[in-house]
């Protein structure tokens, strides 16, 4: 397996209060690591980590982010601008907000490929007719702006947005959370897709079992700060070894349940 | 539409095409002088009378829409430029840098500013470039302030961050993402702002210190007409009213574009 990533005994804290507690964490090509738990166990911030963009007041105490031999906490602003976006991307939880009100989606999506990319303008439109039909939204969209799209176009948007520069890693910062089941599946099935032919690493942060076992091939589930348990998908579900990952997964409505009340289409 | 803005506009169109085809409209050498006519009230010949040295107020009144207009814009784009890039660095980074700015700014509050300016005139020489310079100079404070309030709440929004993710650098964030959606309060100071500078230039050039004679502005034929108040009224009144009508109007775009553009004030309309 091809280690993109590397995050190694990364603690860090604000003031007193430890929010990551010696987290290790690896993202592989073509694969899914998810980071899964509930709402203030770091998620976010080990995924803001392992670009270097933690809030100010965050104290990293140790640890590293070993991302092509560099490690990211270290090296300049300028070098790592240029990682972020082109090679290591992110997908945020609210589409709609995470983009420029009055920008239309089209030039948001160009801006990644003219700060990241040294392309003529003709292959610049080629590009951003193919990233249009990889997210499969139809070109025209680009010509609206965010507040005309649906909250699973935008965030079509920003997945184009985000694999515009052929990233190496792709992290997913709750993606699926603001949109309706449905739109999620789609989504979620889209990115897979796109995966496979691309064969880049996903870093997929989330609190709910259900989207993980949709998604994730390695799982780590953290609680507080620590990574409490970490694994396959397979061996963490169907052998849940500590007892929050067994009340995490016990939080899937069963499937069971579900197809009597909405049956479920396909 | 919003009726104040259509009649500012109206008004400042007209006198835009005025001041562009000044040659045209005005039929007599502004500057010419006629010791044969002078002080005559407003006829056919002269449509705004003659002033004390016979000359066509009329036409020295075309001409100075130039300068009126010219100082105005000009003076304007001069103080966005320095309120947007002082303010937008300020808001955006906040710290130290906006520490420095924002004492700057207290700075230029304390000074009464038409004092200052006419200070800095009298120092430099009075001239049309010095006067627009000068009002530019010195009026960005209020803008200043407008931005960087704009910048501070606009930099925590998501779309910022998510540009930041992106690799965006600091300066096409602040340009780019930022400062196209903080344009709505800046177009309404803008404009409120042009009428100001248009004021101070009359009053300057009424005091001697703008436009020098022989050439025309409104503020000089107001001077030259003062002495002349009790019998030739058109010198003054005619002057008078070319820059109350202009100041007007920019003020009511300015009103105008802020009920148009501020989300609140729409809510409340409805
Ligand atoms: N700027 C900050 N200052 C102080 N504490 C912070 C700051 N940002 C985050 N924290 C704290 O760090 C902890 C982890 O936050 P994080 O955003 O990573 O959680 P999360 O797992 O992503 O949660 P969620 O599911 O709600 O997104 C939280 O307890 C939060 O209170
Ligand atoms: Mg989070």
């Amino acid at each position: 397996m091809d280690k993109l990533l590397e995050i190694k005994d990364l603690t860090v804290n604000f003031g007193e209060k430890c929010v990551i507690d010696n987290v290790n964490v690896s993202i592989f090509a073509g694969r899914v690591t998810a980071l899964v738990g509930e709402s203030g166990s770091g998620k976010t911030l080990t995924a803001l980590a392992s670009l270097n963009l933690l809030p100010e007041a965050a104290l990293i105490k140790k640890g590293e982010v070993l991302f092509r031999g560099q490690d990211m906490l270290k090296i300049s602003e300028t070098e790592i601008r240029k990682i972020r976006g082109k090679d290591i991307s992110m997908v945020f939880q609210e589409p709609f907000t995470a983009l420029n009100p009055v920008m239309r989606v089209r030039d948001q999506i160009k801006e990644m490929l003219v700060i990241h990319k040294n392309i003529k303008k003709d292959e610049l439109d080629l590009r951003l007719k193919e990233l249009f039909s990889i997210v499969k939204l139809s070109e025209d969209t680009g010509f609206r702006y965010p507040h005309e799209l649906s909250g699973g176009m935008c965030q079509r948007v920003m997945i184009a947005m985000a694999l515009s520069c052929n990233p190496d890693i792709l992290i997913m910062d709750e993606p699926t959370t603001a949109l309706d089941v449905p739109v999620q599946k789609e989504i979620l099935d889209l990115v897979r897709q796109i995966q496979e032919e691309n064969n880049f690493g996903i870093l997929f942060i989330t609190h709910d079992f259900s989207v993980v076992n949709l998604m994730a091939d390695d799982v780590h589930v953290m609680k507080e700060g620590i990574i409490v348990e970490s694994g396959e998908k397979q061996d963490v579900l169907s052998a849940p070894k500590h007892e929050y990952t067994r009340h995490l997964i016990d939080c899937i409505p069963r499937l069971g349940d579900e197809r009597k009340r909405f049956p479920i289409q396909d | 539409m919003n009726k104040r803005i259509i009649f500012g506009l109206v008004v400042i169109l007209g006198m835009m095409i005025i001041a562009l085809f000044a040659p045209f409209i005005a039929q007599q050498d502004p500057l010419e002088i006629n010791h044969d006519a002078r002080l005559e009230p407003p006829s056919i010949n002269h449509l705004f009378g003659t002033d004390n040295l016979g000359r066509d107020t009329f036409s020295r009144m075309v001409y100075g829409s130039r300068i009126s207009l010219s100082v105005g814009f000009i003076a304007v784009l001069i103080s966005l430029g320095i309120g947007i890039s002082l303010g937008g660095l300020s808001g955006y980074y906040g710290g130290k840098v906006d520490g420095v700015i924002m004492r700057l700014v207290e700075i230029m509050y304390c000074f009464p500013t038409f004092f200052l300016i006419m200070m800095i005139i009298t120092f430099l020489g009075p001239s049309i470039v010095n006067v627009m310079i000068v009002i530019g100079l010195t009026s960005w404070a209020g803008l200043c302030r407008l931005v960087r309030a704009e910048f501070l709440t606009l930099r925590e929004r998501d779309f910022v961050h998510s540009a930041k993710v992106q690799g965006v650098s600091d300066m096409r964030i602040m340009f780019r993402h930022i400062l196209p959606n903080a344009m709505a309060p800046v177009y309404v100071s803008a404009t409120l702002s042009i009428g100001g500078a248009i004021l101070i230039e009359s009053a300057l050039s009424f005091l001697g210190l703008g436009v020098q004679i022989p050439n025309p502005s409104w503020g000089n034929i107001l001077t030259s007409g003062k002495n002349y108040m009790d019998y030739a009224w058109w010198l003054t009144v005619f002057p008078g009213f070319a820059i109350l009508f202009t100041v007007l109007s920019f003020n009511l775009i300015g009103e105008g574009l802020r009920e148009v553009l501020d989300p609140k004030l729409r809510e409340k309309r409805r």
